[in-house]
């Protein structure tokens, strides 16, 4: 079995390819972990600039988030949960306080908040939502079974034998990640470890040395992760500029990402998930502030501690949908359509919020009650794909996608 | 979601990987080009393995049988096997009673001791949650480790993962607003009248216990919908999970009827409200039935509908629900699809499941859909010797490795956060469709499975001890790999083993 996920066409490639992981592979792998602190991977000649991605799951209010303050509308319908201290963007949208640690960036120009953004799905439901966008797919989850990610990896140059070329801080493989080869869900690297003695560890690799069945394939490549991250030490990681992150699942996630960019081991996408955004009850509360306030506090750590390698970074932040426009009975609001999503990074436009809005008077939202989607979501994705692998192999990842120009590269 | 892998659209996305003709043979193709190759091909997939199943104890009869009808061989199911032949053994599984009465003292003593499947929701409601998962999963390790009905036990999985409820999904109440409470709550009352009632009954009789699950209902928005606003959700999955499978020739506007013959299915909702029960009658239901499904007409769409072509007149009321069933259960769709699964989960997938899959279907048009027949078609046909192999989920690995040495475990944290660790918290996958099935999901485990081995046998899971006698924990994995190390260290290598994967 090819371990690489790559097809036998490109056989001078996959022979040199073979043989690098035949013998060599552990010790250049070992030899990239020893080598300085290089942000984009410098695997053969090709230089990546590798992809993050944070699902907020649960489907996020983005009129909480980039509170559109300059549409009387929205405080006409959220008379209780309206933002009403939100940080400047452009005047027309407002940026929620608790997101505060991104306001520097917007003004630095390497935030790009997006509003109405969603899929075609209208099931409204966050399992269906999540299925669709994960495979990257207009409305129907089924109609394609492997995420848009692992076919991502599978289109970027083949020239990095990295057993971690896409890392999902999460305890099973998500679907983003479906389909993918060289991919690892991971709780933590420091629970990345063999617990066995030398002897016995010595006679597991024996064991998973030959077999060409999926298991001892799958052993040999965790054996080889292993033996990279012994050489890090993740324990004494030392956040670059001063940078401080939560302790949240997602500061400890973007801290390890930060880390494993850092030590150059061919991390090309690092896949995590901040849950915790149902709020159908309770948005008068701090809940979803404080919610908002670990996304924002960990991305700016992230970010701070990339400092210029973030340059070639790029990070997309999204949501399954937005919420109701209308707060409920319960001063919470219910599942609706349209959302907020942010990219940041190296490259990216930033300094100004990408919205075409569809405007919030009865007859411009969407029965019952919702948002429209006026940016297609996989337009958002596109374009980041394409800063690697080009125009034509990015849109085809996400099939008979609108096409319609974002803009943000 | 949505199992239908061969859908058209991907046929596009897969022409984002330029440069790849098919030229390799398919057993050199990585997960993500197998499942771009089936869109293109829809030839059945050869596994990617050609590794036989492990035959620990030397006898394919044995090693398949025990593997795929049981959780793997222990030393008693294997006496009481070689007594029996493989036939007897399965005549005996069949006849398995819904009770626990015949199994062992030590497990209905450990049975006994869980106190969420002995109390009824509405007094649930302040227990801690970790102590409503720790006892969720302590019933099916123990049961699966140690139940004398080794088949039944198989079929719970099975039926708990075609009929998947998350846990820690939080439903809200459909008359009160601002309450919510986590299924969890809901799903030990689930798992016995559901999935243990029926895991040997009818298939009819499952689904019809499933409609009037609460935590089904709670898990996929039933209980809110009512004839203003039917909700699609638990109409889809009952025709698209459940029963008839998507491709089951079923429509959009079907699902909409079937929703709306399902209107005013809901949970009596003051068990979530903190009110105190009495004087808060509603609909005249008893208190004791609060947290329960029930029918409230008042919600009920009853106007005419038509499902599958087939008319249903207006003023059904709560029978709209039994007409949809006997619909679906008589439709050649459903013994199809549920036969594929039930192929799936104990054969598995390969040129020849497709023939079996329609002996067994047969089998449940003949017996009204026995599920008993069904099994006993599946096991005896002639493909069952050589089936393909299956790599083993994690729970399926942790038990086999708890019955291969021949523990003691009380089922508890200890072995519960290896099985976090491996990728398979029970009750904990959020989507409808169950924990997956094909093999490739599962091979990121193995660092977590090797650690499971080796704690395992070196005493260091927590409540859970192998047989103190290491030849005795020991038989049932030889020959043991070649190792010089210490004897423990030697059975963790085997579990650790590419074969011990495999069943």
């Amino acid at each position: 079995m090819n371990q690489w996920g790559l097809c036998e066409e490109n056989s001078r490639v996959g022979s040199a390819r073979r043989a690098l992981i035949g013998g060599a592979l552990a010790a250049a792998i070992v030899a990239w972990a020893g080598r300085s602190a290089l942000a984009q991977v410098t695997v053969g000649k090709t230089h990546r600039k590798p992809l993050v991605t944070i699902f907020l799951r649960g489907a996020m209010d983005g009129l909480t988030a980039l509170p559109p303050t300059g549409d009387d509308e929205y405080f006409k319908n959220r008379p209780t949960i309206k933002v009403t201290n939100s940080l400047k963007l452009d005047g027309f949208f407002g940026l929620h306080p608790a997101l505060g640690a991104l306001h520097p960036l917007y003004l630095e120009g390497k935030l790009a908040p997006l509003h109405a953004v969603g899929s075609l799905d209208q099931s409204r439901s966050h399992f269906e939502a999540m299925a669709v966008m994960e495979r990257g797919a207009a409305s129907d989850p089924a109609s394609i079974p492997s995420g848009w990610v692992a076919r991502y990896l599978s289109a970027l140059p083949e020239d990095n034998p990295s057993p971690l070329r896409g890392v999902a801080f999460n305890t099973i493989l998500p679907d983003i990640l479906r389909g993918a080869t060289s991919a690892m869900a991971i709780n933590s690297i420091t629970d990345l470890q063999l617990h066995a003695s030398p002897s016995l560890r010595t006679a597991i690799e024996g064991m998973y040395a030959k077999g060409d069945d999926p298991a001892s394939v799958a052993g040999r490549e965790t054996l080889e992760v292993l033996k990279v991250l012994e050489k890090l030490d993740p324990k004494s990681y030392k956040p670059g500029g001063g940078a401080q992150y939560p302790e949240s699942n997602l500061g400890n996630g973007l801290r390890q990402t930060a880390m494993l960019l850092k030590a150059g081991v061919g991390l090309e996408t690092a896949c995590l998930d901040r849950g915790g955004w149902d709020t159908h009850v309770g948005q008068n509360t701090p809940f979803l502030a404080q919610q908002l306030q670990d996304v924002g506090d960990s991305l700016g750590a992230f970010t701070k501690d990339l400092g210029p390698q973030l340059e070639n970074v790029t990070i997309v932040v999204m949501t399954e949908f937005g919420r109701r426009v209308a707060e409920n009975s319960g001063l919470g609001t219910d599942h609706g359509r349209a959302s907020a999503w942010f990219v940041a990074g190296g490259g990216v436009k930033g300094g100004k919020v990408y919205a075409r809005w569809p405007g919030l008077k009865d007859d411009q939202l969407e029965a019952p009650g919702d948002l429209k989607v006026t940016t297609d979501y996989r337009d958002v994705l596109i374009e980041l794909a394409a800063r690697q692998i080009g125009l034509e192999k990015a849109a085809a990842l996400f099939p008979a996608s609108p096409g319609k120009r974002v803009g943000l590269f | 979601m949505k199992r239908r892998e061969l859908l058209l659209g991907a046929g596009v996305a897969s022409a984002a990987l330029v440069g790849c003709q098919q030229k390799g043979k398919r057993g050199d193709e990585g997960p993500l080009r197998e499942a771009l190759r089936s869109v293109r091909d829809p030839r059945p997939l050869v596994p990617a393995s050609p590794r036989p199943p492990m035959r620990p104890i030397g006898d394919t009869s044995h090693g398949l049988m025990l593997n795929r009808a049981a959780f793997g061989p222990s030393a008693a199911e294997l006496q009481r096997f070689d007594e029996l032949g493989k036939d007897g053994w399965l005549a005996e599984q069949l006849k398995a009673p819904v009770h626990d009465d015949d199994e062992s003292l030590a497990l209905r003593w450990r049975l006994k001791g869980l106190e969420v499947f002995h109390t009824p929701a509405y007094e649930l409601r302040d227990t801690p949650q970790k102590v409503v998962m720790e006892q969720l999963g302590r019933s099916a390790i123990l049961r699966a480790t140690y139940s004398k009905w080794q088949l039944r036990e198989r079929l719970c999985d099975f039926w708990a993962n075609h009929l998947n409820i998350y846990a820690r999904k939080v439903y809200s109440a459909p008359t009160r607003p601002n309450t919510a409470a986590e299924l969890m709550y809901l799903l030990p009352t689930d798992l016995t009248h559901v999935v243990r009632q029926n895991a040997l009954g009818s298939v009819k009789d499952v689904i019809r216990a499933s409609m009037k699950s609460a935590a089904m209902l709670g898990y996929l928005d039933q209980q809110v919908s009512d004839a203003k606003h039917p909700n699609e959700n638990y109409a889809r999955e009952l025709l698209e999970l459940h029963t008839m499978g998507v491709d089951g020739g079923y429509s959009q506007r079907d699902v909409m009827e079937v929703a709306r013959c399902l209107t005013g299915w809901t949970i009596e909702d003051r068990f979530l409200s903190g009110l105190s029960l009495s004087g808060l009658f509603q609909d005249g239901l008893p208190d004791h039935k609060t947290g329960e499904v029930y029918f409230n007409d008042k919600r009920h769409d009853d106007g005419e509908k038509v499902v599958f072509g087939t008319k249903i007149p207006a003023g059904g009321g709560k029978k709209d629900a039994s007409t949809v069933l006997d619909l679906i259960a008589a439709h050649p769709s459903t013994a199809r699809f549920i036969s594929r699964k039930l192929v799936r989960y104990f054969y598995g997938d390969d040129e020849h499941s497709a023939g079996l899959t329609e002996k067994v279907a047969a089998t449940y048009q003949k017996s009204g859909g026995a599920i008993t027949a069904m099994v006993h078609t599946l096991f005896t046909a002639s493909e069952f010797d050589a089936a393909p192999p299956i790599l083993k989920r994690p729970f399926d690995f942790t038990i086999s490795a708890l019955r291969a040495t021949n523990a003691l475990t009380d089922g508890s944290l200890g072995v519960q956060d290896h099985l976090t660790r491996m990728g398979q918290p029970l009750y904990e996958w959020p989507m409808p469709d169950g924990y997956p099935e094909k093999n490739q999901a599962w091979t990121g485990s193995l660092l977590a499975r090797w650690n499971f081995a080796i704690a395992l046998t070196s005493g260091a899971v927590a409540a859970t001890q192998i047989d103190t006698d290491k030849d005795a924990a020991g038989a049932l994995l030889s020959p043991l790999p070649e190792f010089s190390g210490k004897p423990e260290e030697r059975l963790a290598l085997a579990l650790a083993s590419p074969d011990f994967q495999w069943k």
